[in-house]
């Protein structure tokens, strides 16, 4: 795994957000400084709760927000400041599944016509050519062809989800954003939707960034996993070391906080309390220093950088 | 599996056509099934449905209105052959063997031929076009309504029918209301959208633009201009055109600002779909109930003011037949000419709650919340 190439690459990616008009002005500062790196036919997991920035991350990285600094590598070319005719070509090669499957569709169109959009954009494929991949698209994601003619609504969740799907891979690309992919859908559905995004990747190679903030599920899936808090990456290492030997205060709160299925295995519980700092504050020193059991005097003012300690370990604190 | 695929394309297309694919993606684009629920439950709103079929009718009865109302022969048979000179070159009178170079009098003609015999006139109901005056000798214009002479609703005070003034005025009024809402509506529909999707200076720099626009009062303006450039049919359009788009982009911009942070934006914006993709494809078809909802009213808007100028004089050029004129003729004659007055009130008030009533229909058909009424 190591020693397979880079396909997506950050470098201190920061993304600030302006709220409000000309009183009163203040920025949420969703991303500070996100390096990290995405290996070809990978997934890496992306967790971390609620407003930490795992969407924001994706949709810096799919180019559609435009990052205020730091740097997006796709293949190794620099694709941070490309304006939007010469996208066209990243857009082939990374797509994105979204959250909600009910608002990532237009409500008007076919399904047919939603999974031939890309193709219709992008490619100059023939009517027929176009008809008959929809229906091979509908097939691998396991949809009758004939759900083409219908609309969104007239399906569950779980098949709008597949749909979306399907629109992802029309192009062929080589990576797929799957936002939180399954934190809409029912718990009987979510492994379905998972099991066939293995299998797609599987098929096709494919190189996946997974977001969730089910840690569970982050671990099915994926080979690496980046914790994320307040905008920084806590921790990067491989699925079985985040899970097994966590460094970074957060992350062991995080991993103790799984319930477990055995009620009498008792675990070393740290409770953290305290809330996460406010986005719109410009943050000094270690984010996590306000909730942090071990934090230090250095930690106040000085931010912690992503160090291996371990091969393919990466941690975010000064203590570990 | 091809043909249940092809259903969901408005109809089935050999080969590959030329043009963008921007271009050819209208076409596949069918009626949705909201659109539909929302026909039918305008189908199901009797009133609105009702003057919908009423006003409709009206229009294309007015478009045609030649056959029902005109001075011209429907049908003329002279010495063997069929003319028809409703839709046909002008016929001068010595053609049918009377004894002038000018448009034949058809109604003279009738009489001429049935005492001669060498043919007939079908006439139109009203034989009287809006333009030409009847003398009747020994009496003096306004004339009463009057069967016999075929006036239905009399004369006006030169002696122009008024069902025919009526009849073309109201043809007048609904075709200016229809292009000046069409064009407002895609001007408008066009830049609220793009002020809504671009959002940002352009948006800003717009708003601050329509706002001043705004405050600039329209019909004085249309009255300065109508007096420097005599504005005949189109230009006038224009001028109204000019000051009325920008009302229209407020509540595409709100709608649009809504819909751009749905996900589905987004995905098209993913798979490097264009901004004129994004907005014709994906924002206006989904903002389209505003601007369907409100269009009944705005047409009535204009026919009121565009009635309300040619009331006050500075509307349409003098022999053009409008509502405006017969309304300002009626008030002044009305107890000489009681006639005038009651026809053109009586259109006015049909034609504007029709619009109205088809409106509230469309209003109620698409709004799934259903309007509550006070009583």
């Amino acid at each position: 795994m190591n020693e397979a190439r880079t396909i997506i690459e950050t470098r201190g990616l920061v993304q600030h957000f302006a709220q409000g008009r000309f009183f009163g002005r203040s920025v949420v500062h969703a991303l500070n400084g996100v390096s990290l790196t995405v290996r070809e036919g990978e997934t890496l997991g992306l967790v971390g709760e609620t407003g930490c920035g795992k969407s924001t991350l994706a949709r810096a990285v799919m180019r559609l927000y435009n990052p205020t600094g730091g740097q997006v590598f796709f293949d190794g070319i620099d694709v941070t400041r490309l304006p939007e005719r010469k996208l066209k070509f990243l857009r082939r090669s990374m797509q994105i599944v979204f959250q909600d499957p009910a608002d990532s569709m237009n409500p008007r169109l076919p399904v047919g016509y939603i999974v031939e959009e890309p193709l219709i954009i992008q490619t100059r494929m023939t009517d027929r050519e176009r008809r008959e991949r929809v229906a091979e698209l509908l097939t691998d994601v396991g949809l009758d062809p004939s759900a083409s003619m219908r609309y969104p609504h007239e399906f569950s969740g779980g098949q709008r989800q597949r749909i979306a799907i399907a629109r992802a891979l029309a192009l062929k690309p080589r990576v797929i954003v799957c936002d939180e992919p399954v934190s809409a859908l029912d718990v009987s559905v979510q492994s379905q939707v998972l099991n066939l995004l293995l299998s797609l990747q599987k098929a096709h190679g494919l190189t996946l960034l997974f977001i969730s903030h089910a840690l569970g599920v982050v671990r099915h899936m994926s080979d690496r996993v980046a914790v994320m808090y307040l905008g920084t990456v806590a921790e990067l290492a491989d699925s079985k070391a985040i899970y097994e030997s966590p460094r970074h205060p957060y992350t062991k709160a995080l991993i103790a906080a799984i319930p477990s299925t055995d009620p009498t295995a008792r675990k070393d519980r740290r409770q953290y309390s305290g809330e996460v700092p406010s986005p719109l504050v410009k943050p000094v020193g270690c984010p996590f220093k306000s909730n942090c059991p071990i934090k230090v005097a250095r930690c106040e003012t000085e931010k912690p950088e992503l160090r291996e300690l371990a091969p393919g370990h990466q941690v975010a604190c000064h203590l570990a | 599996m091809k043909a249940p695929l092809g259903l969901f394309r408005k109809r089935p297309r050999s080969g590959d056509a030329p043009g963008s694919a921007d271009e050819r993606a209208g076409f596949r684009i069918r009626i949705d099934p909201l659109t539909k629920a929302r026909i039918k439950r305008f189908t199901q709103i009797k009133r609105g449905y009702w003057s919908f079929i009423a006003i409709s009718s009206l229009l294309v009865l007015s478009l045609v209105a030649e056959l029902f109302v005109n001075s011209r022969a429907l049908v003329v048979n002279y010495e063997g052959k069929l003319y028809f000179p409703t839709y046909a070159r002008v016929f001068l009178g010595q053609e049918f063997g009377l004894d002038y170079k000018y448009e034949t009098n058809y109604r003279e003609l009738k009489e001429t031929l049935k005492e001669n015999g060498k043919g007939w006139v079908i006439l139109p109901p009203v034989p009287w076009n809006a333009y030409e005056q009847d003398f009747i000798e020994g009496e003096y214009p306004p004339n009463a309504p009057s069967a016999e002479r075929r006036h239905f609703l009399g004369t006006d005070i030169i002696g122009r029918d008024v069902l025919a003034r009526l009849l073309y005025g109201f043809r007048t009024a609904i075709l200016f209301a229809l292009l000046y809402v069409t064009a407002t509506f895609l001007i408008g529909t066009v830049i609220g959208a793009l002020m809504g999707y671009w959002g940002g200076p352009f948006d800003m720099v717009f708003q601050r633009l329509i706002e001043i626009w705004e405050r600039i009062p329209f019909l004085y303006v249309v009255m300065i201009l109508g007096a420097i450039f005599k504005p005949n049919f189109l230009l006038f359009i224009g001028i109204f055109v000019v000051f009325g788009w920008s009302g229209r982009t407020w509540s595409v911009r709100a709608m649009t600002y809504r819909e751009r942070e749905r996900d589905y934006i987004l995905a098209a914006r993913a798979m490097g779909a264009s901004t004129l993709r994004i907005i014709g494809v994906h924002i206006v078809p989904n903002v389209l109930v505003v601007i369907l909802t409100s269009l009944p009213f705005a047409v009535s808007g204009a026919i009121s003011s565009l009635t309300a100028l040619d009331y006050l004089g500075f509307g349409l050029r003098a022999p053009t037949p409008s509502w405006g004129e017969l309304l300002s003729m009626g008030i002044a004659q009305y107890e000489a000419a009681p006639w005038i007055l009651a026809s053109i009130v009586t259109a006015m008030t049909f034609v504007l709650v029709t619009i109205a009533f088809v409106g509230e229909g469309l209003r109620d058909a698409f709004d799934p919340r259903k309007h509550t009424v006070y009583r």
